[in-house]
């Protein structure tokens, strides 16, 4: 066995029996006060099926049992990408909380499935677990202005390139940390030093399995574009028409509540400037609140793109943020006063390789000195699909999206459509290589249409 | 309770309404100038909110002389103002247009900038870089193209004494003549833009007619064009371009001309036309003063003039101001409001000022007012407000 091999083998086992522990407790038939509460297997066996080279398979299974019942869980895994699991349950357990169960616990398998994809396993050190991940992302694009002087109407080169790296720790008792960091390249066409960028830098606390707690800095989670973590995207950008919608990353704290069929997000975040320039030395203070509601009929369906769920999952959520600032003037007095509200309503489904997501944002920023409103409206639809062709997987893209800006103040209509597809090379159902190629036809607001096409490829690890 | 009101506001389809027809906004006080009538051209917002205004005492041909240019924040505060120019030939003679964070103005002798960011004004263009001499501006067009470049404007200038005008684009970001086209000697009787193209009316030994230019491309048409006879010398007259494909040129008072592409005509009003507005929608109105000052406004349909009377509009906001209008004082880094019973800046109806004003918003325009002037030493001085007003054309 070459060490590539030990390393497959190690990450086979843990994911099976993570698996299949994780599912023997909802399978389990004694949960007629709390639903998913957790019971601690009775036993657990694990086999190792197959080990060939650098990848292995192996199977888990997991009993619990209580009073009133048992429940059965077998997980199978492999290091190719997969991890499945089937329960059983005898007892008092209902039909329907078998279901339920069943439901949960292909979540749980589409997780660990994205999780095995890493090359690096899970450290441990007594009751601390981290994990690192990232990825490397070279990009390649060629954009045309036809408005534009000479100098600037081709611009080619690699920006859009990034590297980006996370790190998440379960520290235990239901304390988790969580990490993601982004360092990315200047401009296409003039070299200019790059940029980092803390997306994530999270503490949370889980004290009962539907309830969490964290603290630190983070997207807020108004709309799915930005609730979708840049780790979980297939396409190479967040579609351009969310630069007028999207915050920045601010630092708050958030407290969301999960069910398979609901999830609720409430927060309270430092409100970070808007982009209304103020005086010098003037001060803008104000913090921003954010809630988001999504309603998962089918089952849990995480914000990540490439979420190949076995069965349908549909999610129909909606979210909003307000925040009410006061710009204080250089001398510290209060000065004007502004409130800023941006809403979103988003559909998405996923059903194996198919993922579809479409969205209707909008911005309204009023303030009580200028009666000029700042009005936004736009919306998008993108698609993927992801299916096998002979030996890689195949996934057409597509995007489109229209926003019109300034509506009340000084009119001006903008979007973008994007067509293009991702091929994953690497091995059938793995993420761990993939080269995605996109045309783009884009129309600012302000400076006209640009055409561009851009390459990416995307190395996890 | 207020986020979770707004927020089930938005979430049920709310929106956010701007001024009322007639409605009178918040004022913002500038300063106090000199002069009953402190200045020719009404304010202008660019695309953060941002307030630049320039004052300037018309002369007797009612050509500003030189003032101050400043910029009022979107948020808040004004910038200490710098003067438009020196001399008899600095007064601001019509702005060019803004971005989101820079305005520009013309003076006979340059291009300036104006930087909300720091509140400075920079001279962009007064050299001719061929000759090295003094530039003459003889009109600027309210345009300005943005672009991943920079940003472009264009204007018909002459060097020195040499009486030859150039068409030139103008990069604005670093002040230098991106392209020139001969045109001879020219009078230039009226400026103006629209569907991204600049417009100037000129005259010369061939006769008059309308010249068509875009950034960098140079001439791209020309609109023939019987204008009034004009003496040159004072302001440059506006031409406006309707989406119906009505042409207006206003080239001084019951001096006009009004009609499509295929060719322009002088024509006659019964008030004494000022200026051309253009409507949210895309329709020309004359406006003007009639008997008593009255506020008169015509629109234009089919390159005609049609139902020309009173604009009610107009009147209203001018007896609010009257009545009192509230006026934030933000001197000394505070925010004081105080009442105001004020009038017109320009002379005439606060909405009738010898230029176009730009659009403020959708629905409404912002004036300048005045209070009522006090004496210092012989010179009248009165104080400056921006006030939004809602607008409503017939």
């Amino acid at each position: 066995v070459t060490p590539a091999g030990r390393i497959a083998l190690a990450v086979a086992v843990a994911v099976a029996v993570a698996v299949t522990t994780i599912a023997a407790a909802p399978a389990s038939a004694d949960r007629t006060k709390k639903r998913r509460a957790k019971h601690t297997p009775t036993s657990t066996s694990v086999r190792i099926v197959d080990l060939v080279g650098d990848s292995a398979t192996a199977t888990a299974t997991a009993t619990a049992t209580s009073g009133t019942g048992t429940g059965t869980r077998t997980g199978t895994a492999t290091t190719t990408g997969t991890a499945t699991s089937t329960s059983t349950a005898t007892g008092t357990a209902t039909i329907d909380r078998v279901a339920s169960a069943i439901t949960e616990t292909d979540a749980a398998a589409d997780a660990d499935a994205a999780r095995s994809e890493y090359l690096v396993p899970e450290l441990r050190a007594g009751s601390l677990q981290a994990r690192l991940y990232g990825s490397l992302r070279p990009t390649i694009g060629v954009a045309h202005r036809e408005t534009a002087v000479e100098r600037d109407r081709w611009a080619y080169g690699f920006a859009g390139s990034r590297i980006d790296v996370g790190l998440d720790v379960d520290v235990g008792r239901g304390v988790t940390g969580s990490l993601y960091v982004q360092v990315a390249a200047g401009r296409d066409d003039v070299a200019t030093a790059g940029t980092v960028d803390l997306e994530r830098a999270l503490v949370s606390y889980q004290p009962i399995d539907v309830l969490e707690i964290s603290v630190g800095r983070d997207y807020v989670p108004m709309s799915a574009q930005s609730a979708t973590p840049s780790e979980a995207r297939v396409f190479p950008t967040r579609i351009a028409i969310d630069e007028t919608f999207v915050l920045p990353a601010d630092v708050g704290l958030q407290v969301t509540t999960s069910t398979s069929l609901l999830t609720a997000m409430v927060g309270a975040w430092n409100g970070v400037a808007t982009d209304v320039m103020l005086e010098p030395g003037a001060e803008e203070r104000g913090l921003l609140y954010s809630a988001r509601i999504e309603a998962t009929p089918l089952g849990k369906l995480a914000f990540d793109e490439r979420t190949r769920p076995s069965s349908l999952r549909l999610g129909i959520g909606a979210g909003a943020t307000y925040r009410a600032a006061t710009a204080f003037t250089p001398t510290g007095a209060a000065g004007s006063r502004s409130r800023d509200l941006r809403a979103a309503a988003a559909v998405r489904v996923a059903w194996r390789g198919l993922f579809v997501q479409g969205e209707i944002l909008r911005r309204q920023i009023t303030d009580d000195l200028s009666m000029r409103p700042d009005v936004a409206t736009g919306g998008y639809v993108q698609a993927s699909w992801r299916f096998a062709a002979g030996a890689v997987d195949v996934a057409p893209l597509a995007r489109a999206g229209i926003e019109r800006v300034r509506a009340l103040s000084a009119p001006a209509t903008g979007g973008s459509l994007e067509l293009g597809g991702a091929v994953f090379p690497f091995a059938r159902g793995s993420d761990r290589l993939s080269i995605a190629a996109l045309y783009a036809h884009l129309v600012d607001p302000i400076l006209g249409a640009s055409d561009e096409v851009r390459a990416q490829l995307r190395l996890g690890f | 309770v207020k986020p979770a009101l707004a927020l089930l506001a938005t979430l049920a389809g709310g929106c956010v309404e701007g001024l009322e027809p007639a409605e009178v906004g918040l004022g913002r006080r500038v300063g106090m100038f000199p002069g009953a009538i402190a200045a020719t051209l009404p304010p202008m917002t660019d695309r953060a909110g941002n307030i630049y205004v320039a004052t300037g005492m018309p002369d007797d041909t009612g050509t500003p002389q030189p003032g101050v240019a400043l910029v009022g924040g979107a948020r808040g505060g004004w910038s200490e103002g710098c003067a438009t120019g020196e001399g008899a030939r600095g007064g601001a003679l019509g702005w060019i247009g803004a971005t989101a964070e820079r305005g520009w103005l013309w003076t006979a002798t340059a291009i300036v900038e104006l930087d909300a960011a720091t509140g400075a004004c920079r001279v962009v263009l007064d050299r001719d870089p061929v000759s090295d001499s003094d530039l003459v501006v003889l009109a600027a067009a309210p345009l300005v193209d943005e672009t991943v470049s920079g940003v472009f404007a264009m204007a018909i200038v002459a060097a020195g004494t040499d009486p030859a005008a150039h068409l030139i684009t103008i990069d604005l970001d670093l002040g230098v003549v991106r392209s020139s086209a001969a045109l001879g000697t020219v009078d230039v009787l009226a400026v103006g833009a629209g569907g991204g193209d600049a417009a100037f009316a000129i005259r010369d030994g061939a006769g008059t007619r309308i010249v068509l230019a875009r950034p960098h491309a140079g001439i791209t048409g020309s609109i023939a064009a019987t204008m009034p006879d004009v003496a040159t010398g004072g302001l440059v007259g506006e031409i406006a371009f309707g989406t119906d494909g009505s042409i207006a040129a206003v080239l001084g008072r019951d001096a006009i001309a009004i009609g499509t592409a295929g060719g322009l005509a002088t024509d006659s009003i019964a008030f004494a036309a000022r200026t051309i507005e253009r409507d949210d929608g895309g329709t020309l109105w004359l406006v003007g003063d009639g008997a008593g000052d009255m506020p008169q406004v015509a629109a234009i349909a089919g390159g005609r003039i049609v139902n020309a009377g009173e604009w009610a509009t107009a009147r209203a906001i001018d007896d609010a101001l009257s009545t009192g209008v509230i006026v934030v004082d933000e001197r000394g880094g505070m925010r004081v409001a105080t009442r105001w019973t004020a009038h017109g800046a320009h002379g005439t109806s606060a909405l009738v000022a010898p230029r176009r004003a730009p659009a403020y918003a959708v629905g409404a325009r912002a004036v300048l007012v005045a209070d009522p002037p006090v004496d210092r030493g012989g010179i009248p001085y009165s104080q400056l407000a921006v006030v939004p007003v809602g607008v409503e054309f017939p």
